[in-house]
């Protein structure tokens, strides 16, 4: 579970103080799949950089499964991310040298995750995001838009995350493409019960989740249920 | 971390640019094979200087005469300029135990002219027979001197092996006449090649009766030098002191006006020559080692820049900064110690070629070899250090937004 209790970022440039997030209260849920909405320099990155252990808080205390994770260290924040958190970016970031099974274990070198298993794993994992196994050997170059983030997803996968944090993961790919992505979101959410926090500037990507977390200026403005969420995934399509 | 998927993880790094990796890597190669090369040219000269000393007979003392001055070397000793050591200096030397030769030696230099015409001025040694045993002196041909020819004043010459070439050239010279100033002495033996020894070469000496030399070409009842042969390395010091004691005595002065050498004391002299050498040649080499170096730092420091957002996604995927920092030192490491090994067979390389072109004796101790290993390590320590450090402690938002 995600508690956010009144956190405020502050950048500091010399003289000039910028305030990004001010004074921020959030619950996030195990197993719940939230959007986090707002224009361009709302604030929205860094809360999700906050959310995700990419950075602290100036100010306030973040809860995350019971543990202030606010007051960290860079290594401890490490291994958090490594075991909890599962990134997926809006421009992927797979390791152009890498093939693409290479890149879904690379959380796993970080891991304890025994090295037989790696392999095996990072396939359950390929499978999980929709990826054609045709295609692991691969180089990212080699590869559509749409094949890359599910390589990510694969990857974010690999340490079996609690949360995914999800950045503007469709913002490069078509509609079609897009809903591919957001369908397995649902499925993760609902088959193993990840929280999914899915962070966007466009409503009909938001309106995918449960709920819909506005901000705006550093400020949370809003936090609704989605009243006709799309849905892509239903229960019974494996059965 | 396993160790495994760290060394992996470098060398992927290190094989994505192979022309970058491979130019620094030859940064470090020149630099390791420059330092090899010369400490083995430094260690070669030690060992050839060694090898002629002891060809000139081991265990030996030599007697000048005059006092070394401390910090002056034996070069500068007054030999010539104090005239001290006579014959009754090597008959209180005969007293002393332990003691297998005694030769005492008196040298100038003369215009020697065969009977054939050609004519050399070159250097004149009066010896007595002890010189042949003392100075490990071997004849190739004909006869050494008898004990008779040097007490009847016999006017007998042996030859050293170059100088009697340059005179009877392919003629035998055995039983042919030389001249010194004008006095004609008959040729009884040549002696064996010794090459040079760094400082003398008995190749070039005509070898007389010091009887002769003294009483007739150079006019002196004094000798040059002594040099004494000990039975074995132990006795050397207890000679030295006896000997010091007894010529002391023997001239009736409060302080010895004569210098006894060893040959150690002469090798040591020589070896400390060569060592400064051999340290600058190395200081030198070891400057483009660190050329090197800064190459390897440079690029380290490109290559993390162009890796910044890998470092940033490491980072989100759970990195610490330690993996980040241990993957790039072992990057440098990697490049230092590949030039490390490529360097020292370069250097073995250079060193053969310098031994069989210029002639020149080299040795590749196991020493040099392990210090390369050993810099070359510590400059991709040091030098990645730096670039590592820089890396690892990149802020993952920072180096995730970098374009």
């Amino acid at each position: 579970m995600i508690e956010l209790q009144n956190i405020s970022k502050i950048y500091k440039n010399g003289e000039i103080e910028t305030v990004a997030l001010k004074n921020i209260n959030l619950k996030i849920n195990k197993g719940e799949f939230i959007s986090i909405m707002g224009p361009s320099g709302s604030g929205k990155s860094t809360l999700m950089h906050i959310i995700g252990l990419l950075d602290r808080p100036t100010s306030g205390t973040y809860i995350l499964d019971g543990q202030d994770v606010s007051k960290l260290k860079d290594e401890e924040l490490a291994k958090l991310r490594n075991k909890k958190i599962g990134f997926v970016f809006q421009a992927f970031f797979l390791l152009p040298r890498k093939n693409v099974l290479e890149n879904v274990i690379l959380p796993s070198i970080y891991s304890d995750l025994n090295p037989s298993q790696k392999k095996e794993k990072a396939i359950e994992c390929l499978k999980e995001s929709a990826f054609p196994l045709d295609f692991i050997y691969h180089y990212p170059n080699q590869l559509s838009g749409g094949m890359m983030q599910r390589v990510a997803i694969a990857r974010a996968l690999m340490n079996d995350p609690e949360i995914i944090l999800a950045d503007e993961p469709t913002g490069n790919l078509d509609t079609k493409t897009g809903e591919v992505v957001l369908h397995t979101f649902q499925k993760l959410n609902i088959e193993k019960g990840i929280t999914v926090v899915l962070i966007t500037h466009e409503e009909y990507v938001a309106e995918h989740a449960e709920k819909i977390i506005r901000i705006r200026d550093g400020e949370l403005i809003s936090e609704e249920k989605v009243k006709n969420r799309k849905i892509l995934y239903h229960n019974n399509e494996n059965k | 971390m396993r160790i495994n998927d760290l060394i992996q993880e470098s060398i992927d790094s290190l094989k994505s640019n192979k022309l970058r990796t491979g130019l620094t890597i030859l940064g470090i190669i020149i630099g390791i094979a420059a330092v090899i090369s010369m400490i083995s040219l430094g260690e070669g000269s030690k060992v050839s200087i060694q090898r002629s000393i002891e060809s000139l007979g081991s265990n030996n003392l030599i007697v000048f005469p005059g006092i070394v001055q401390p910090g002056r070397g034996f070069v500068s000793s007054g030999r010539g300029e104090a005239q001290v050591l006579k014959r009754d200096d090597v008959e209180e030397i005969k007293k002393i135990d332990n003691i297998v030769a005694i030769s005492p030696e008196v040298q100038r230099r003369f215009q020697v002219v065969a009977e054939t015409g050609n004519n050399r001025n070159t250097t004149v040694l009066g010896v007595d027979i002890g010189f042949f045993t003392v100075r490990n002196m071997e004849i190739e041909n004909g006869n050494l001197f008898t004990d008779e020819q040097i007490r009847s004043y016999s006017k007998v010459a042996i030859l050293g092996n170059q100088i009697a070439k340059d005179l009877f050239g392919d003629v035998d010279p055995i039983g042919k006449k030389i001249k010194i100033r004008n006095l004609t002495f008959r040729v009884i033996g040549i002696l064996k090649a010794k090459g040079s020894t760094g400082f003398v070469s008995y190749d070039d000496f005509v070898i007389i009766p010091y009887t002769v030399m003294q009483k007739q070409l150079a006019g002196t009842e004094y000798f040059n030098s002594i040099a004494v042969k000990v039975d074995s390395k132990e006795n050397i010091e207890k000679v030295r002191e006896e000997i010091t004691n007894r010529l002391t005595v023997l001239h009736r002065v409060d302080e010895p006006d004569f210098t006894v050498f060893s040959q150690e004391d002469i090798l040591s002299t020589l070896t400390s020559i060569i060592n400064t050498f051999t340290i600058f040649l190395s200081f030198i080499a070891g400057v483009s080692l660190l050329v090197g170096g800064i190459g390897i730092m440079n690029m380290m420091l490109t290559s993390v820049t162009e890796r910044t957002k890998e470092i940033g996604l490491r980072k989100a995927v759970g990195a610490r900064n330690s993996d980040i920092l241990n993957q790039i030192l072992l990057e440098s490491v990697f490049i230092t110690l590949l030039g490390g090994i490529f360097g020292i067979l370069l250097g073995i390389l250079i060193s053969y070629g310098v031994s069989k072109i210029a002639n020149i004796t080299t040795y590749i101790s196991l020493k040099a070899i392990l210090i390369s290993v050993i810099v070359s390590t510590a400059i991709g320590l040091i030098f990645g250090y730096y670039p590592a450090k820089r890396a690892s402690n990149l802020d993952p938002i920072v180096a995730l937004r970098y374009e």
